[in-house]
C-alpha cells in the first residue's frame, strides 16, 4: 500500500509539472498581453515595454517559468528592477492585476470553494443515491417513472437557469433567505451552523438539481443491474431480510462506479464551481479563476489551474485507495 | 477531462451572460424624471445634513488599486476622495462636468506670465491620519513615485505629460525631479513644457495626493495608502471587503468641499452584478448602493425603473462619456467615402444596443453644451439617428468604394458585437461587405493604436480631466502627436491633415481665456468632424438604484456612478 501511495505521489508531480508547463506556455502564446492589459486605454508603446519589465514578462520564457518553479520550493524576489520585494514560500507569484499575493487569495478563496462543495456533495449524494435506489427498488412502476423523468428534467437544467429562478424566487420574492454575503465562509465563524446553511443553501440546491440528476441515473441503472445478479439470488434464497439484501450485499456491490463518480465530482469543484460562484456570489476558486482569466492575469490562473489539478489527481489516489475497502475483491496494487 | 471541459464553457458562458447582461434587450422608456428634459440630472433626497450611519457599497470586484499614485480608474478616484486629498478637487455636480476647487492648496495656482510655471500654497493644518503635517515635498513626492512606470504601470500620466523634464524616472533610480520645485514646506511650483490653459485640473487628479516618502511601501502601498482625507482605512480584506472609518485628524475647516457625512463606508467586493441589481431593487439592504457601471442594472430591470417606488430610489444623471465609431483615416482615407459611411449607419439602432434612450442620447458631437466656448457644430447626421442612404448612395458614385472592411470589437461584451452586426446590415446596402473581427477586451485599445486597428472600431471618451475643456477632449481624439508630426498615440481613427492637425498643434501651447480657448478649439473639430474620421454614437446616460436610508445620492459626471463624496445615509 506504501509503495502504491508513493508511486502514485510521484506520478502526481510530474503530472503537476506538466500542467503548469502546459498553461505556461499557453498563456505565453495566447491572444492577451498581459503587459498591455495593465497599463489601460491611453497606454503608449513605451509603458506598455515599462509594465512588461515591470511584470516580468521581459525576460525569456524558460527564465520566467523556473523563476515561477523556484517559488515552489523557496522565496524568492519580485517586482522591477529597484522595487523588488520577496515573496515569501510557497510563492506562487503576485496579481498582475491587483500585485496581491496569490497564495494569500487562493488562501482567502478556498474556505469558500470548499463551504460550497460540502454541502452540495452531502446534498446531491443523499437525494441523487438514495432517489436512485429507491427508483430501481420500484423499478418499472410510477415512481421509479417519476424519479427517472425528473432527472431527465434535472440534469437538462443549465445551472444559471436555476440559480437565477432560486434567487428571484427564494431571495427577491419570498424573502426566506437572505442574499449571500461574503462574511461567512465556514460554519465555525461568527454566523454559526445556521447562519451558513442558509447563506449557501440555494447554491448547493442549485448544484445539488443538476448532480442529483446524474447520480440517479447512475445508481439507479446499476443497482437494476447489481440486483439481477446471481449472488443477490442466492442472498435471497436463503432467506435474508430485505435490508441486509440491499445494502450489505446489494449497495456494497454496486456502489463502486458511484464512487469513482463522487470522487472525480469532489475534486473537480473543489478546483472552483466557476458558474455557480459567480451566480451566487461566492468569491471562491471559480471566481477568482473567471477574473484572473479574463484580465491575462498569469499568475493567478496558473495557480489555480494547478489546485483545480491537484485536487482532482488527489481524489484519483483516494478512490483507487477506497476501491479496496469498499469492496473486498479490489486490492490495491 | 470532460468535466474540465464543462466548466469551460460554462466559464465562457457566464463571462457573456454577466457582460451583455446590460446590452440586449429593446429600446427602454427615456428618463422620466424632469417633464421638460428627459436626461435631467436627478439626485435622491437631496439636501440632507445629518452625520452617522454606515453606507453599503456593493461592488463585483475589488478594487484594481487604492494607491494614488497606481491609479487610473474612476472607480478608485470615486472612493479616492474619501481617503486622499489632491491640489486641486474635481468636484462633482449631477449632470455637469466637475468644478476645479481648490483642496489641499489655497487657490487653484497662480501662473507666470509665459504659463509655464504655476505656482500653489498648502493650506494651514492639514495633518495625516497619524498626526503628522502634510507637505509640500509630500505632494512632490506623490507625483514623482507616478515616473516610476516601471512600478506602477497604471500610473495616472496625464499631469507628468504637461511637466518638462519628461525623461525623469521616478524617485528610486531617477534621485531629485527637477520640473518641481518646493521651496518651503508650503509652496509648491510647476514647470511645464508649454503653457497648459487646463492645468489647476491636471493637479486635480491623484499624482498630486501626498505620500510620505518614509511611509511609501512601493507596490503595498495600496493596501493602506496613509490617509490625508476624510476617512482612513479600517480594514481592507483583498477582494472581499473594504472598511473606511472616520479620521479624527482631518479638519473640516481645510475642507470645504467634503461634508463627510456618513461614519463608516463598508463596501463588498466580491458581489455579482446581478445579486447587487436585486439587492438594490428590492431594497434588500436600505443603506446600499453600488460603483458598478449601469448601476449594475441588467436589461430585465429596465421594467423595474418605471415603478413608482422605485424610480423615486433611482439616481440619474448624465456621464462624461460618450462613445464613437472610429474610421480608419488610412485605410478609408476619402472623407467622402467615410462620409457615405456615417450617413448610412442607423444609429438609433445602435442606441438599442444600449438598452434604449433610458441609458444613454444618441448626439451628433463630442463636444457637449457644458464645454467652456463651445461654438456651433455642423453635422450632416440624422439626429433621430435614422440612415440618409440616398445621401450616402450619391456620395459613392463614381469611387473606388472599398468591397470589404473590418469591424474590430472587444470581445468581452456582447452590446459591441450586436453594433457590428447593425453596422453590416447598414453597410450591406453600400455594397460593402463588413466582417466583424472579435479583438481580446484587455488588449483592446493597444491593438487599436497598433498594427492592428481595424477599418472601423468602437471607443468610449470620457472628457479627460477636464471634462468642460474641449481641447480635452479634442486632442486626445483627433490631435497630432507631441512633436505635431504625425498622429497622436490615442487618435484612434489616425487622422492627421497638414493644415488643422498643425492648428492642434499650435493650439496646445496658445494662451487666452478659457472661453476663448474652448472657441478655437471648437472651431477646428468643428472642421476635422467635416471629413469624418469617427461618428459619435451615444452620450451615456446611469441610472443607479440606491437603499431607501439613502440620501444626497447623485450620479457623478466624471465617476459615471454614485458620488461618494456627498452620500449620506439616514439612521
Amino acid at each position: 500500500m506504501i509503495g502504491f501511495l508513493f508511486r502514485r505521489l510521484g506520478a502526481m508531480l510530474i503530472l503537476l509539472l506538466v500542467v503548469s508547463f502546459i498553461t505556461f506556455t499557453l498563456f505565453q502564446f495566447g491572444p492577451a498581453d498581459p503587459a498591455a492589459a495593465s497599463c489601460g486605454q491611453e497606454c503608449t508603446p513605451e509603458r506598455v515595454e515599462q509594465a512588461r519589465i515591470a511584470l516580468g514578462l521581459d525576460k525569456p520564457f524558460f527564465v520566467q517559468y523556473l523563476a515561477f518553479l523556484s517559488g515552489l520550493v523557496g522565496p524568492r524576489m519580485l517586482g522591477a528592477p529597484g522595487a523588488e520585494q520577496v515573496c515569501a514560500w510557497p510563492c506562487l507569484g503576485k496579481s498582475f492585476q491587483t500585485n496581491e499575493n496569490v497564495t494569500d487569495m487562493i488562501a482567502n478563496a478556498l474556505p469558500y470553494t470548499v463551504s460550497l462543495t460540502v454541502g452540495a456533495v452531502v446534498l446531491w449524494t443523499v437525494v441523487g443515491v438514495g432517489m436512485g435506489l429507491f427508483a430501481a427498488l420500484r423499478k418499472g412502476k410510477l415512481a421509479d417513472r417519476l424519479i427517472v423523468g425528473a432527472a431527465s428534467f434535472g440534469v437538462s437544467l443549465p445551472i444559471p437557469v436555476t440559480g437565477l429562478v432560486l434567487l428571484l424566487v427564494f431571495v427577491g420574492t419570498l424573502g426566506w433567505l437572505p442574499f449571500t454575503t461574503n462574511a461567512i465562509r465556514s460554519p465555525f465563524g461568527e454566523a454559526g451552523f445556521f447562519g451558513w446553511t442558509t447563506n449557501y443553501l440555494l447554491a448547493w440546491i442549485a448544484l445539488a438539481v443538476l448532480f442529483s440528476a446524474q447520480y440517479v441515473r447512475i445508481t439507479r441503472n446499476n443497482m437494476i443491474e447489481t440486483f439481477s445478479e446471481d449472488f443477490m439470488r442466492t442472498a435471497r434464497a436463503k432467506g435474508l431480510s430485505r435490508g441486509t439484501i440491499v445494502f450489505k450485499h446489494g449497495v456494497r456491490a454496486g456502489i463502486t462506479p458511484i464512487v469513482t463518480m463522487l470522487g472525480l465530482d469532489l475534486g473537480a469543484m473543489l478546483g472552483g464551481a466557476v458558474l455557480t460562484e459567480q451566480i451566487f456570489s461566492v468569491p471562491g476558486l471559480g471566481f477568482t479563476a473567471v477574473r484572473a482569466a479574463t484580465s491575462g492575469d498569469l499568475p493567478v490562473t496558473m495557480a489555480i489551474t494547478m489546485l483545480a489539478a491537484f485536487f482532482i489527481i488527489l481524489f484519483n489516489v483516494i478512490v483507487d485507495v477506497s476501491y479496496a475497502f469498499i469492496d473486498p475483491r479490489v486490492r490495491v496494487n | 477531462m470532460k468535466m474540465r471541459a464543462t466548466k469551460m464553457l460554462a466559464a465562457a458562458a457566464v463571462v457573456a451572460f454577466g457582460l451583455t447582461a446590460c446590452g440586449g434587450g429593446g429600446a427602454a422608456k427615456a428618463p422620466s424624471a424632469g417633464q421638460g428634459d428627459p436626461y435631467a440630472p436627478v439626485i435622491v433626497e437631496q439636501g440632507f445634513s445629518e452625520k452617522g450611519g454606515t453606507v453599503n457599497v456593493l461592488m463585483s470586484s475589488d478594487f484594481a488599486t487604492l494607491d494614488p499614485g497606481n491609479s487610473n480608474y474612476v472607480q478608485t478616484a470615486n472612493v479616492g476622495q474619501l481617503y486622499y486629498r489632491t491640489l486641486t478637487m474635481a468636484k462633482e455636480t449631477a449632470g455637469q462636468p466637475p468644478e476645479i476647487v481648490p483642496d489641499l492648496a489655497t487657490d487653484t495656482g497662480q501662473v507666470s506670465e509665459d504659463g509655464l510655471t504655476w505656482t500653489f500654497t498648502l493650506k494651514d493644518g492639514l495633518k495625516y491620519e497619524d498626526g503628522s503635517p502634510i507637505t509640500a515635498q509630500d505632494v512632490k513626492y506623490g507625483v514623482e513615485r507616478t515616473y516610476a512606470r516601471d512600478v506602477y504601470t497604471q500610473a495616472p500620466q496625464e499631469l507628468n505629460s504637461a511637466l518638462s523634464h519628461d525623461d525623469y524616472k521616478g524617485p528610486y533610480k531617477g534621485g531629485d525631479f527637477k520640473a518641481i520645485e518646493t521651496p518651503d514646506e508650503k509652496t509648491i511650483i510647476f514647470h511645464l513644457k508649454q503653457p497648459f490653459a487646463e492645468f489647476p485640473a491636471l493637479v486635480s487628479r491623484s499624482n498630486t495626493a501626498p505620500v510620505p516618502e518614509a511611509k511609501d511601501t512601493k507596490q503595498d502601498y495600496t493596501n493602506h495608502p496613509v490617509s490625508s482625507g476624510p476617512y482612513k482605512i479600517k480594514s481592507y480584506d483583498r477582494g472581499r471587503e473594504l472598511v473606511l472609518e472616520r479620521n479624527d485628524q482631518w479638519d473640516p475647516a481645510t475642507d470645504p468641499n467634503r461634508p463627510a457625512l456618513p461614519d463608516e463606508f463598508r463596501f463588498s467586493l466580491s458581489t455579482s452584478q446581478s445579486t447587487i441589481s436585486q439587492k438594490l431593487i428590492s431594497d434588500a439592504d436600505p443603506n446600499a448602493i453600488t460603483l458598478d457601471s449601469n448601476g449594475a442594472l441588467q436589461a430585465s430591470d429596465a421594467a423595474s425603473l418605471n415603478d413608482e417606488k422605485i424610480s423615486a430610489r433611482t439616481a440619474g444623471g448624465f456621464l462624461g462619456c460618450i462613445d464613437t465609431l472610429n474610421l480608419n483615416t488610412e485605410t478609408i482615407s476619402d472623407p467622402e467615402i467615410r462620409k457615405a459611411i456615417a450617413l448610412s449607419i442607423d444609429r438609433s439602432a445602435i442606441q438599442v444596443q444600449y438598452g434604449g434612450a433610458r441609458f444613454g442620447q444618441l448626439v451628433n458631437s463630442q463636444l457637449t453644451e457644458k464645454m467652456v466656448g463651445l461654438t456651433e457644430q455642423v453635422s450632416d447626421l440624422d439626429p433621430t439617428g435614422k440612415p440618409k442612404l440616398d445621401e450616402a448612395k450619391a456620395l459613392l458614385e463614381g469611387k473606388d468604394v472599398p468591397k470589404e472592411l473590418v469591424y474590430g470589437y472587444a470581445n468581452s461584451t456582447e452590446r459591441y458585437k450586436n453594433i457590428g452586426t447593425v453596422l453590416q446590415q447598414n453597410l450591406k446596402e453600400l455594397g460593402i461587405t463588413l466582417e466583424l473581427r472579435p479583438i481580446p477586451a484587455a488588449n483592446y485599445y493597444t491593438t487599436l493604436a497598433g498594427d492592428g486597428m481595424p477599418d472601423i472600431a468602437r471607443a468610449g471618451w470620457c472628457g479627460g480631466a477636464d471634462s468642460s475643456s474641449a481641447r480635452m477632449t479634442v486632442d486626445p481624439n483627433l490631435g497630432p502627436s507631441l512633436d505635431g508630426k504625425t498622429y497622436g498615440f490615442s487618435n484612434i481613427p489616425r487622422f492627421y491633415d497638414e493644415e488643422l492637425s498643425k492648428r492642434m498643434y499650435e493650439l496646445r501651447g496658445a494662451t487666452g481665456t478659457a472661453e476663448e480657448l474652448g472657441a478655437q478649439w471648437s472651431d477646428v473639430y468643428n472642421e476635422v468632424m467635416a471629413t469624418y474620421p469617427l461618428i459619435p454614437t451615444i452620450h451615456s446616460y446611469t441610472n443607479s438604484v440606491v437603499g431607501s436610508n439613502i440620501r444626497n445620492a447623485q450620479v457623478g459626471y466624471f465617476f459615471g456612478a454614485i458620488d461618494l463624496n456627498t452620500v449620506g445615509v439616514e439612521q
